[in-house]
């Protein structure tokens, strides 16, 4: 089992409101900030900015939505899995059985046809059939999977977003220095300086952050993956944390992309050959039939 | 006109068109109704495929359903003593497999 959708809306939410505690403990009033004079309690501009993230945090998992609940794969996998016994079980095979039974006798023109072009063209119809229907089942198993697996992974980031926020504090007797850094990364991110990675670049607080926990998404494709949460958030203010999150999160929708492409060529590779050799999947109509 | 020669007993003829493919038919019915509930419950990202993979192997399931229940209109005339294109009454049809076909039945065929 894995998370829902609806988990890691909540799990956004979460994090924005840890990254506003984040900003306010830390613009928060000292005693040695005013002992040294450098002071400068914040300002509605200041909060305009800090709310600024929340965009970027919104935008850097919205790809996540695109994806249907993991959950709604189930039932198609029951329904193909289901299908699949049916036809390949020994009911069909039992009828198709008793079909040839009859026929041994059967002569003319629409006997011999009917023998040949319908009824031993069943059973490899069948064989080939059991084989698309586990193909299907798989396309959903790997979609299902490469979702779910989005889906961790980004619940995974979330939480490690959220305990870095909660983890950041100002350094005590000399807070002015974080309170010094604050203002000169909401200058920053003021005017563009540190890029946002949700705009397609990432900042050199995340470029010089080493990311190691972006999972290899070609595991995606396979169920039952190993998850591998994502690493840590590098950073030592509300800015850097975010930067990491966007950037992390920007590697994600990527990896999952590409799982997405995977997966597309793994079934078109599918498809085409089934649609390829479409005769091989139904046995012919005789002429028997009167066409 | 005249269609292919079928040389055997009436009796199985008529058990073959009339309840043994019927009922094959029946199978493949059912199981197309049920990829088609498995294409309809979920999709997917636009581009993953997997509803037009799913859907090609419901045509297919189809196909071999109308296919077993055409050859089963045509032998149902034979044992009836009609050519299988011609046209009969219902009740020299194949036994109803009671299912719903979901590929129109080929007129042609399974006209009265």
């Amino acid at each position: 089992m894995g998370l829902g959708t609806a988990e890691v809306v909540q799990k956004v939410a979460d994090v924005k409101h840890a990254a506003w505690e984040a900003w306010t403990r830390l613009t928060a009033y000292t005693p040695s900030m005013y002992a040294e004079d450098v002071y400068v309690p914040p300002q509605w501009s200041v909060k305009n900015e800090i709310e600024s993230i929340y965009p970027r945090i919104d935008a850097a998992f919205a790809w996540v939505w695109s994806f249907p609940e993991p959950d709604t794969y189930d039932a198609a996998i029951e329904a193909v899995r289901e299908v699949r016994q049916t036809i390949v079980g020994t009911e069909l095979n039992g009828k198709v059985e008793d079909v040839k039974g009859k026929l041994d006798d059967w002569r003319g023109e629409g006997g011999t046809n009917f023998r040949a072009n319908f009824v031993h063209r069943f059973e490899s119809a069948i064989d080939n059939q059991g084989d698309m229907l586990e193909a299907v089942t798989n396309a959903y198993k790997s979609g299902q999977a490469v979702t779910q697996t989005s889906l961790n992974d980004a619940g995974a980031l979330l939480d490690a977003a959220w305990k870095a926020f909660k983890e950041l504090k100002s350094d005590g007797g000399s807070g002015w220095g974080d309170a010094a850094k604050l203002a000169f990364n909401i200058i920053a991110l003021g005017t563009g300086i540190a890029a946002a990675a949700g705009t397609g670049g990432a900042s050199a607080v995340f470029a010089l952050s080493v990311v190691s926990g972006s999972t290899g998404f070609l595991a995606n494709v396979i169920p039952d993956a190993p998850e591998k949460a994502p690493g840590a958030l590098p950073g030592d203010d509300p800015l850097q944390v975010t930067d990491a999150l966007v950037g992390q999160a920007s590697e994600l929708k990527n990896a999952s992309d590409k799982a997405g492409r995977d997966l597309v060529t793994l079934v078109n590779r599918d498809l085409g050959f089934l649609l390829g050799h479409e005769k091989d999947f139904a046995p012919t109509r005789p002429t028997i039939a009167g066409a | 006109m005249a269609g292919p020669e079928v040389v055997a007993p009436t009796g199985e003829i008529d058990e073959v068109g009339r309840r043994l493919l019927p009922s094959i038919a029946g199978v493949y019915a059912k199981a197309t109704q049920s990829m088609n509930a498995a294409c309809s419950s979920v999709g997917g990202p636009a581009g993953w495929e997997i509803l037009a993979f799913a859907q090609a192997a419901q045509r297919m399931l189809a196909e071999s359903g109308d296919n077993s229940y055409d050859a089963a209109v045509g032998l149902a005339k034979i044992a009836a003593g009609y050519d299988s294109t011609d046209n009969v009454n219902a009740d020299l049809l194949p036994e109803d497999p009671d299912v719903v076909f979901p590929t129109p039945p080929n007129p042609k065929l399974r006209t009265l």
